[in-house]
């Protein structure tokens, strides 16, 4: 066989690649059985020594993802035309049933991908709760002492405060959560890509888990206001509670007093805006 | 040799042939060790497949008034070859246990038969 005879079995057999895919293969081939004439070979022995064209352009397009291959060998010459032809037309045929398995494939795909998300989301809601028990609970201090009620305002301060600390300790535990899910996301991404196109596996990212894991110095002051946090909530509450000598029945009476007051300043802020409005309205 | 364990050796023998310096196609191929049995088909997607990661870098340079295409290892590529390296010893402890297990399994027909 000459080099001529190879090349042209190898260009006809990966006529589905690039141009320039094909003749960056052939150039391979052609260095490498040049290579050999010059150490002393025929041309026939050259050729001889290289694995059939039909083998070497297999190996080629095997490098290929699944779904691409399968298209580069119904489109190679190799198959008769009138085969492709009919591969074509039973796909047409066959297209009510496989347009909807790749919806439902498609349906469930994006399904997983919201599932995923919406943890995500809902992890980051708890902790943004939590966290924001604070502000709750000093805007529970504000309208208790104005219904000139101490011992509910210390204990929903103490609720909050308490809330908070949790949140803090919850930031790292979300991190972990959002860290785990984002890599799940990303292997099912890859999972899904991986029949049409090559994805590198990403190195095995064990550094960032162990940073957010292992107890840096900014960790350990969060975790420290956390504790803080949680103490005061705890000591606030405590006192709250001490107020009406540690009885519950004092102090639900004490926290429906105060809910009334508060309820009633509050409706008496919205009168006070509606007379005024009104009064803005007479004035005019 | 077993194809699937010569598949692990080969991106690593490559790489350890353009390490000192860089290198062409057909002198890989008489560089690595022959047990591999590389030729230019399986050659072809490892030299691709590592440029593509990085792990090595072409150039084509003129040789004998034709294109020769030379390979040379990348800092990413010598990473991955001493990744390569430092498994030694695992894959020397999976050889120990199959040895002594082999043994072991010897030794007791023998000692069945006596």
């Amino acid at each position: 066989m000459t080099r001529q005879a190879y090349f042209d079995e190898l260009r006809a057999r990966l006529s589905a690649l690039s141009p320039d895919e094909v003749e960056r293969a052939v150039s391979f081939y052609e260095e490498a059985i040049e290579d050999r004439i010059e150490a002393g070979l025929s041309e026939e022995e050259a050729v001889a020594e290289m694995e059939p064209a039909a083998e070497a352009a297999e190996r080629i397009l095997s490098e290929l993802p699944s779904i691409p291959h399968a298209f580069a060998q119904a489109r190679s010459k190799s198959m008769p035309t009138s085969w492709f032809v009919l591969g074509i037309v039973l796909l047409v045929l066959g297209s009510p049933l496989w347009v909807s398995l790749l919806v439902a494939v498609l349906a469930v795909v994006a399904a997983c991908f919201i599932t995923l998300f919406s943890l995500l989301v809902g992890v980051w809601a708890l902790v943004a709760s939590f966290l924001l028990g604070v502000v709750f609970g000093g805007l529970g201090l504000f309208f208790a002492v104005g219904a000139d009620s101490l011992p509910v305002g210390l204990v929903s301060l103490g609720i909050g405060l308490a809330m908070s600390g949790i949140g803090l300790f919850g930031l790292r535990l979300a991190l972990i959560c959002s860290h785990g899910l984002l890599r799940l996301t990303a292997r099912v991404a890859r999972w899904v890509v991986s029949p049409f196109a090559h994805v590198n596996e990403p190195e095995p990212a064990t550094q960032p888990v162990q940073a957010i894991a292992g107890m840096g110095p900014m960790w350990r002051t969060v975790n420290v206001v956390a504790a803080a946090l949680l103490v005061a909530g705890l000591v606030s509450g405590v006192v709250g509670y001490g107020l009406t000598g540690f009885s519950p029945a004092r102090f639900v009476q004490a926290n429906a007093q105060a809910s009334e007051r508060i309820g009633k300043e509050l409706l008496g802020t919205w009168g006070e805006i509606e007379t005024s409005a009104e009064v803005q309205i007479v004035d005019d | 040799m077993d194809p699937q364990m010569k598949r692990g050796f080969l991106d690593a023998c490559v790489l350890a042939a353009v390490r000192e310096q860089e290198s062409y196609g057909y002198q890989i191929i008489r560089d690595v060790p022959a047990s591999l049995g590389l030729t230019e088909s399986t050659l072809y997607p490892v030299l691709k497949r590592l440029e593509a990661a990085g792990r090595i870098v072409a150039r084509s340079a003129e040789h004998n008034g034709r294109l020769r295409k030379y390979y040379h290892i990348t800092d990413e590529g010598l990473a991955q070859l001493s990744l390569f390296i430092a498994e030694r010893d695992e894959v020397r402890a999976i050889y120990d246990y199959i040895e002594r297990a082999a043994q072991a399994g010897d030794a007791s027909v023998e000692g069945g038969q006596l």
